[in-house]
């Protein structure tokens, strides 16, 4: 009887394999939806959503990208904190983690 | 019927009372107050979905704390003011007159400075999850 040992590398694995890539684009549209209903926009840069989705090398990123994103998500001394994107991804039914 | 806790009064009632913010000559608000020349702590509740439980009794609450220095405390006076309420979340686990704390989570600690003062005012934001029932 062989005993399992799991691959500790396994996620980097994927993601260097590009197999990631789409599931995390699924999570982010799903996020996105979420986000879409929650945004109070703030100085937009389009007349259509605020955000987007963008890809590289370096993973799958969710992108408020209006002007004022910044203080849509944290708040300033004019403004709550919508939190569009964090709270999307609860919405979404993810687990959020913030570093 | 069994309502919640009030998140927000809960955890900004014990900030408030806390004997090391109180020494700091913080205030604990809502909304940003009519006088920003002293520091202050803006409590905002971004979530509050149901726990494991269905009985939707122990509630993950989700807040985030503004940490602000006032107009003369700058990054110092910021960071002290978010330290200390980090010390403070860490161990406010116990019975109060809104609701009972189990436990609480430091999420997130970063210097945000407010562009909406000229110049920029220092700023903490701590985010952190507070599980409480009634």
């Amino acid at each position: 009887m062989g005993l399992y040992v799991p691959n500790p590398n396994f996620e980097n694995e994927l993601s260097e394999d590009g197999d990631l890539d789409e599931p995390l684009v699924d999570a982010a549209e799903s996020v996105k939806g979420e986000a879409e209903g929650i945004v109070h926009r703030i100085m937009p840069r389009t007349a259509t959503s605020a955000f987007e989705i963008q890809t590289d090398d370096d993973g799958v990123f969710l992108v408020n990208t209006d002007y004022g994103g910044h203080i849509a998500e944290f708040g300033s001394a004019n403004s709550p904190p919508y939190a569009p994107l964090r709270r999307g991804v609860m919405a979404a039914g993810l687990r959020l983690e913030e570093n | 019927m069994a309502l919640i806790p009030d998140g927000e009064r809960l955890v900004s009632r014990y900030l408030r009372e806390h004997a090391a913010i109180d020494a700091l000559g913080a205030r604990v608000v809502g909304k940003t107050p009519d006088s920003t020349s002293t520091s202050w702590v803006r409590v905002t509740q971004l979530d509050a979905g149901q726990g494991p439980s269905p009985s939707d009794r122990l509630v993950p609450f989700y807040f985030q704390f503004d940490c602000y220095a006032g107009a003369e405390g700058g990054q110092p006076e910021a960071n002290t003011l978010g330290r200390t309420i980090r010390a403070a979340l860490t161990e406010m686990s116990g019975t109060y007159a809104d609701g009972t704390v189990s436990g609480a989570k430091i999420n997130g600690d970063g210097r945000i400075p407010d562009g909406d003062f000229e110049p920029a005012r220092e700023r903490r934001v701590l985010t952190a999850t507070v599980w409480a029932h009634a």
